[in-house]
């Protein structure tokens, strides 16, 4: 693991004294998630409310959703102070092209791409930039909340013989599609954040966790097959 | 305009900018910190029924019509800004309800189901109260139009008074605090 560089860094004037290399790079963890997390709310979260089969349920996506989107604006918050420019016009992830069609769909996106965002975020917890450490260390009890809803909705739905084969395709389909979320093994971004201090893990080592833990959902607690996929990727953009 | 990212209170020149309804959305808003009003008699022609919980299994018995009824009345009302080229101001007063609701009804127990999908049910409703006041759709909760959208029989009168209109439920119309979500252990 490449040595850090620095320690706590506590604001944005700090950060800029530290350099191009320092902000660039937080530049790129931050309008990630500015991306991601919009698209996540309406991409999934909105439309769904529309598809849960009961009131609570719909209850329920739709406090997610405003949650995700305040997450957004959150992360925007931060890119504003460190001066990035808005660089909302930029495609989210791949994952985001999945069509949420079925309740179903949506509650393995919550149990299988929200768990992506609590990897990552995680790893974010011990950043070297203070208001982006204190940032995700205030969403986890949200994300955390998001993954388990996923969860323990996935086990009563696999539970239903008609519904099983739908969690099972979706969750194989979510988890291949989720894997380059984590970016390439050999990134060069990664070696700079890790060198930075802005983030620990490298991307194959977030994703494999992401593979332990979505292993432990599918066949622990849904008594499902595990998709066959490997935990490097190394395909052209990082 | 400002940009806001988080908001403690809504901001004072909100109206100003919003124009037409502007006020309402604003009363809408100071509901959720104010101790609920006197109960009315009658919602929507129904007697009213005032509950301290509202536990899944009460929110699943609402009656589906009226909520599809408030689903149409936000169609509506969005369909007039578009047409009225106020979709900016409709998209404002959206931002800043979710901005300034979604803490406000954050449930005191982390991971209570019950209390996130309360919030999230009185989240809709904001964000369709907000898009009627402003597009002037007078109350469907109401037999007759009244002359004050914010009279206490009123879906908008009574969310500003502290009140969340939960819907009919078996010939009554249920109403609960705003603030039950922050403080229920259902
Ligand atoms: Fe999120
Ligand atoms: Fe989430």
């Amino acid at each position: 693991m490449p040595q850090m560089l620095i320690d706590d860094v506590h604001d944005a004037a700090a950060a800029h004294a530290f350099g191009a290399e320092y902000v660039t790079a937080l530049g790129k963890i931050i309008n990630s998630h500015v991306r991601n997390e919009a698209a996540g709310a309406a991409v999934f979260d909105e439309p769904s409310i529309s598809l849960a089969p009961t009131p609570h349920e719909k209850w329920l996506a739709c406090r997610m959703a405003m949650e995700e989107y305040g997450h957004h604006l959150k992360f925007n918050k931060l890119a504003a102070q460190l001066g990035l420019e808005d660089d909302q016009d930029r495609p989210p992830l791949s994952v985001f092209d999945y069509q949420v069609t079925s309740w179903t769909g949506y509650v393995m996106t919550k149990a299988i791409v929200d768990l992506a965002e609590v990897v990552l975020m995680e790893d974010l917890c011990e950043c070297s930039y203070v208001p982006l450490r204190m940032l995700c260390r205030s969403l986890m009890r949200e994300e955390r909340f998001h993954v388990s809803f996923g969860a323990r909705t996935a086990a009563r739905l696999a539970a239903d013989p008609t519904r099983r084969d739908e969690v099972r395709s979706s969750a194989h389909h979510l988890i291949r599609m989720t894997l380059p979320f984590f970016g390439r093994s050999d990134s060069r971004n990664n070696e700079i954040f890790r060198r930075w201090g802005i983030k620990r893990l490298s991307n194959d080592e977030s994703r494999a966790e992401f593979v332990r833990r979505t292993r432990v959902l599918l066949c622990d607690e849904l008594g499902l097959d595990y998709p066959e996929v490997g935990t490097r990727w190394n395909a052209t953009t990082s | 305009m400002e940009r806001y990212y988080e908001l403690n209170a809504p901001p004072p020149d909100l109206p100003a900018v919003l124009g037409p309804g502007g006020d309402d959305v604003l009363a809408l808003l100071d509901g959720l910190s104010v101790a609920p009003g006197r109960v009315p008699d009658e919602v929507d022609g129904l007697p009213v029924r005032r509950v301290g919980q509202v536990p899944s299994a009460l929110l699943d018995r609402v009656e589906p019509g009226w909520l599809a009824a408030l689903e149409g009345r936000r169609a509506r009302a969005r369909t007039r800004l578009v047409a009225a080229g106020r979709e900016t101001r409709l998209e404002l007063a959206e931002h800043v309800a979710m901005l300034v609701a979604t803490p406000r009804l954050e449930p005191a127990e982390p991971g209570d189901g019950d209390a996130l999908a309360q919030s999230g049910a009185i989240l809709w409703l904001l964000g369709t109260l907000v898009a009627a006041a402003l597009a002037d759709e007078h109350d469907d909760a109401t037999p007759t139009v009244r002359a004050d959208r914010l009279d206490d029989t009123t879906l908008t009168g009574l969310v500003a008074r502290g009140w969340w209109p939960v819907g009919p439920v078996d010939g009554a119309f249920v109403i609960a605090p705003l603030t039950l979500p922050r403080t229920c252990h259902a």
